[in-house]
């Protein structure tokens, strides 16, 4: 086979996998869109296109922020996780490895709970304080980690071990918190933690946003320097990879990317561990197209999700994160069993 | 073309695994670096690799001196093929890929993929380009990671123990390709070798290494018994067949032969 017909059974197949996912990405959006309160409305199809409409409104105002804020925090996942697989080169690693989660988490419980706790009667400002706290813990937690890299040399095991006591000392300081504060703001420091789409506003869609394409920008020219990485330091090294400065860029703006989508949103599960390595089973490892596709795979994984939190106990709706472990959990699972190519 | 090793020292805990290396190669040489386990072979190679950290002037290429280098350009002049490399899910195509990065960055250029298309055809890659290098067996992958090496167009290659795990036919397929290469393009290749025997057959100048020092610098066809005893503390003797140097470890038996048996005596 020659080089030009490889390059070309290569661009087939990543086309098709991209192709499968956006298809599935607009009937889920196409299903979130005319499902509400009502349930599954087939025939508000044509509704949608129709402008002044009541459902025109609804579909506005409430349903497409949030089916939005679905494929954009879930392609941040996908994003954050595709970069810890492989920058730490663990395939268990996804963007709560390094403990970003319990760090956010303990972020948005000091708020709740230390921050003039009558802000929390307002609405948007208690919103935008917690989601403020949640982001600074997360980062300060990345930046922590990164410090500590350093001092060993930024091995991945190193960063993974330092995630994990990192994340456990977060975690003590949320339940420390909870411990000594009253039953309505423990209650609420927990409903946080429940990731929760509803919270979508097209602010933040645009922050969102914009995070998103900085970090698929950084991400992306770099796809090779992941590809290198897999051979291990000192081959990536022989490749032209400027390893430890490569791996301190590359855990930033995954963490970043985490940090965002976990602030606004609370914890979401397993999207940023699985969107990976499903695209892995269809396409194999190689960055330059694993990193936009997981990236899409996660926003539709979520947007399916997201669906499924809505319907699954209809007329009563869960909060996504639930739903994505409940999921996330045997799908992986499953992966790993019959996939038989995690690795 | 010369490179220039001056004066290589290196401690880790106070333990010196370098001792003052000095070396100089010329173009088109293949250097056997022998020696028993822990005698810094493949820390010296990682040293001239840039991977382990170097003074200025330590390491120098016509003038060069790697240790002002960026690791992409580094990856111009060096091709390292490490003892221990990880293997990960990507296919053969872009294991290739890898090869031209340090050049092009994300985006290949036509030039690149002109030189990917020799390297398949020189290499016979083209039934394994849509292959994982997972599935591929160990000739098949270390075939693939020598021409991704060489795709970096490097004027120094440095294999460690890159024959460990073929079998003999790829063995010899292998060294002979790598003194093919050498001479045809004009490299310093450096080989860390196990095995005398190709050593001998495969290289033009020897680096014995002994506890972080060079034991001997010497021209392949010069070696000697006593210089091997020397550097692995076990007896041996060089046995000249059809042209051919073979290395015996171990006693003589011309010697011994009357006294000694390895089994005994079937009764």
């Amino acid at each position: 086979m020659s080089v030009r017909k490889a390059y070309r059974q290569r661009a087939f197949k990543r086309s098709l996998t991209a192709f499968f996912l956006v298809v599935l990405g607009f009937v889920f959006l196409w299903l979130n869109l005319i499902s509400g309160s009502n349930g599954v409305m087939l025939s508000d199809t044509f509704k949608l296109f129709e402008w002044g409409n009541q459902l025109g409104m609804i579909v506005e105002a409430i349903r497409l922020p949030r089916a939005l804020g679905a494929i954009l925090v879930g392609m941040l996942l996908g994003l954050s996780g595709v970069a810890m697989q492989g920058v730490l080169r663990n395939p268990l690693a996804s963007p709560f490895t390094l403990g970003i989660s319990q760090a956010a988490s303990f972020g948005a419980s000091f708020a709740i709970i230390m921050l003039e706790p009558t802000i929390a009667t307002h609405p948007f400002i208690s919103k935008f304080s917690v989601a403020l706290s949640a982001f600074g813990t997360s980062m300060l937690c990345a930046i922590c980690i990164i410090w500590i890299g350093k001092k060993v040399g930024m091995s991945p095991t190193s960063l993974i071990l330092a995630g994990v006591g990192l994340g456990s000392l977060f975690h003590s300081g949320t339940m420390f918190l909870q411990y000594f504060t009253t039953e309505i703001n423990a209650a609420a420091t927990l409903f946080w933690t429940f990731g929760d789409l509803s919270k979508a506003t097209y602010p933040i869609l645009w922050f969102l946003l914009v995070t998103f394409c900085l970090a698929l920008g950084v991400l992306w020219t770099a796809h090779w320097k992941f590809d290198a990485l897999g051979f291990g330091d000192e081959s990536a090294f022989n490749k032209g990879v400027n390893v430890k400065n490569f791996r301190i860029l590359m855990l930033l703006f995954s963490s970043l990317c985490t940090a965002v989508a976990v602030a606004f949103f609370g914890m979401i599960g397993f999207i940023g561990l699985v969107a990976p390595h499903l695209v892995r089973l269809a396409i194999g490892s190689s960055h330059s197209a694993l990193i936009p596709l997981s990236a899409l795979s996660g926003g539709v994984l979520l947007l399916g999700a997201d669906w499924c939190a809505r319907m699954l106990l209809y007329p009563s709706s869960l909060p996504v994160g639930i739903l994505t472990s409940f999921i996330g959990a045997p799908m992986l699972l499953y992966l790993l069993v019959f996939g038989g190519k995690i690795k | 073309m010369n490179l220039c090793v001056q004066n290589l020292h290196y401690c880790v805990k106070r333990k010196i695994l370098l001792d003052h290396i000095c070396i100089e190669a010329k173009a088109g040489e293949v250097l056997g670096v022998i020696g028993p386990n822990g005698a810094g072979k493949s820390t010296l190679l990682k040293h001239i690799a840039g991977i382990l950290p170097l003074n200025v002037s330590t390491v120098t290429l016509d003038k060069r001196d790697f240790s002002q280098l960026e690791p992409r350009d580094l990856a111009k002049e060096v091709a390292y093929l490490s003892q221990f490399a990880n293997t990960p899910r990507i296919s053969v195509l872009e294991a290739l890929e890898l090869g031209r990065r340090a050049y092009s960055g994300m985006q290949l250029t036509a030039i690149d993929k002109k030189k990917l298309d020799e390297s398949v055809t020189q290499f016979e890659l083209g039934e394994l380009l849509e292959r994982h290098l997972e599935s591929l067996s160990g000739g098949e992958r270390q075939k693939v990671l020598i021409a991704s090496a060489l795709l970096q167009e490097p004027k120094v290659l440095l294999l460690d123990e890159p024959i460990s795990h073929l079998d003999p036919k790829n063995q010899l397929e292998m060294l002979s390709a790598v003194r093919k290469i050498t001479q045809e393009k004009k490299l310093i290749t450096f080989i860390v070798l196990h095995d005398i025997q190709h050593a001998i057959h495969y290289t033009s100048r020897l680096l014995m290494l002994k506890k972080g020092k060079i034991l001997h610098d010497i021209s392949t066809k010069s070696l000697s018994h006593s210089m091997l005893e020397e550097l692995f503390d076990v007896e041996a003797s060089l046995h000249i067949s059809h042209g051919h140097t073979f290395v015996y470890y171990g006693h003589s038996h011309d010697t011994y032969h009357i006294h000694h048996q390895h089994t005994p005596p079937i009764i």
